[in-house]
């Protein structure tokens, strides 16, 4: 797991207020690449059940499309065999 | 009811009265003119009597458009159900707190960002916005995503702690009024600038807010903003968060604002 530079700072014990802590760690390219934000919201929860109801949907939508189509093939084949 | 004032520009108050014969519950939105999705202030009000709405302008447009209605009652050409005496504008009150050229610097580009922000383009890929001396960058999305998964966040701003970038996210600053964008970029900025411990959200809010109260920016919009977003995130953290900043308005107001316009 990622650890977030404020905890790397309080971790680290330093005296250094946190910015110069942090140019000095950037600059030593230790924190490169930690993208990590802080939200408005405080949480970074994100609306998993909420967030994209399009591809839950979505993906049953086309269970119900493929069903349907190969319902209707067989029931094409059923009818050609007949005669 | 609906009426223009030239305000110029310039930092201002508009003093709004009304009178109703009984109780109605007014509507009253300050937009610019002349530009869509520009909003100063959008609340209600209950009116019993004679009553002055006060709706603080520390930044303004040069026409401002007043929309008064009565809320049960929506907008209509002719409503008897209250009256508008008068609409004046009174000086703005600011508390002249110590502040730094950064953050000064902050301000003036905060300023510039939220007056423009219903109009400005954003993406899903973000647009940049830079402030003038190039110290100061938002990224202006449609929506802010998880950076890991890409799934939409509640949040309507977030900001790096590696290097101060703020994101913002359109689908939520575009329905927020100028205040309401103001406060939260100085909770954004507070983060990496003004904080002691960088990740405290509620430092972050008190320190965006003293910046914000001193500028003259009015309270009832931080607390709907605030409220807004602790709506979409109701936690534990959250409502601590809500306690610290409304003691702080009571607070603030009772040190600094004695005898200041309302709301």
């Amino acid at each position: 797991m990622i650890k977030s530079a404020n905890q790397q700072y309080k971790e680290s014990k330093s005296q250094l207020p946190f910015k110069e802590w942090l140019s000095i760690e950037q600059d030593n390219g230790k924190l490169l690449g930690d993208e990590k934000m802080f939200n408005a919201s405080g949480d970074n929860e994100e609306k998993k059940s909420s967030a994209n109801p399009t591809r839950t949907g979505g993906m049953r939508m086309a269970n119900l499309v493929g069903l349907l189509s190969a319902g209707m093939l067989a029931y094409g084949i059923y009818q050609e065999t007949r005669k | 009811m609906v009426k223009k004032i030239k305000t110029n520009g310039n930092p201002t108050t508009l003093e709004i009265r009304v009178e109703s014969r009984k109780e109605v519950t007014l509507a009253l939105i300050v937009s610019d003119a002349e530009q869509k999705n520009t909003l100063y202030t959008k609340r209600t009000g209950v009116v019993n009597g004679v009553v002055s709405f006060f709706v603080r302008m520390p930044q303004s447009p040069r026409v401002a458009k007043v929309v008064v209605f009565n809320q049960a009652r929506g907008l209509m050409k002719r409503d008897n159900s209250y009256k508008i005496v008068s609409i004046k504008q009174v000086p703005l009150r600011t508390i002249n707190l110590p502040m730094s050229k950064q953050t000064k610097s902050f301000v003036k580009f905060a300023q510039e960002f939220s007056q423009e922000a219903g109009v400005l383009s954003a993406t899903k890929g973000g647009d940049t916005y830079k402030s003038n001396n190039g110290k100061f960058r938002i990224d202006y999305f449609d929506i802010i995503r998880s950076k890991m998964s890409g799934y939409p966040l509640s949040t309507p701003a977030r900001i790096s702690q590696i290097n101060g970038k703020i994101e913002v996210g359109k689908g939520k600053f575009q329905k927020y009024t100028i205040p309401m964008r103001m406060a939260i970029l100085m909770h954004e900025y507070s983060h990496f600038y003004l904080n002691r411990s960088p990740s405290d959200e509620s430092e972050a809010d008190l320190n965006g807010l003293r910046v914000y109260l001193s500028l003259g920016y009015p309270r009832i919009d931080a607390y709907n903003v605030f409220l807004k977003v602790f709506k979409k995130a109701p936690n534990q953290q959250n409502r601590e968060r809500y306690e610290n900043l409304d003691n702080f308005i009571k607070e603030f107001r009772t040190k600094f604002e004695k005898g200041n316009y309302e709301q």
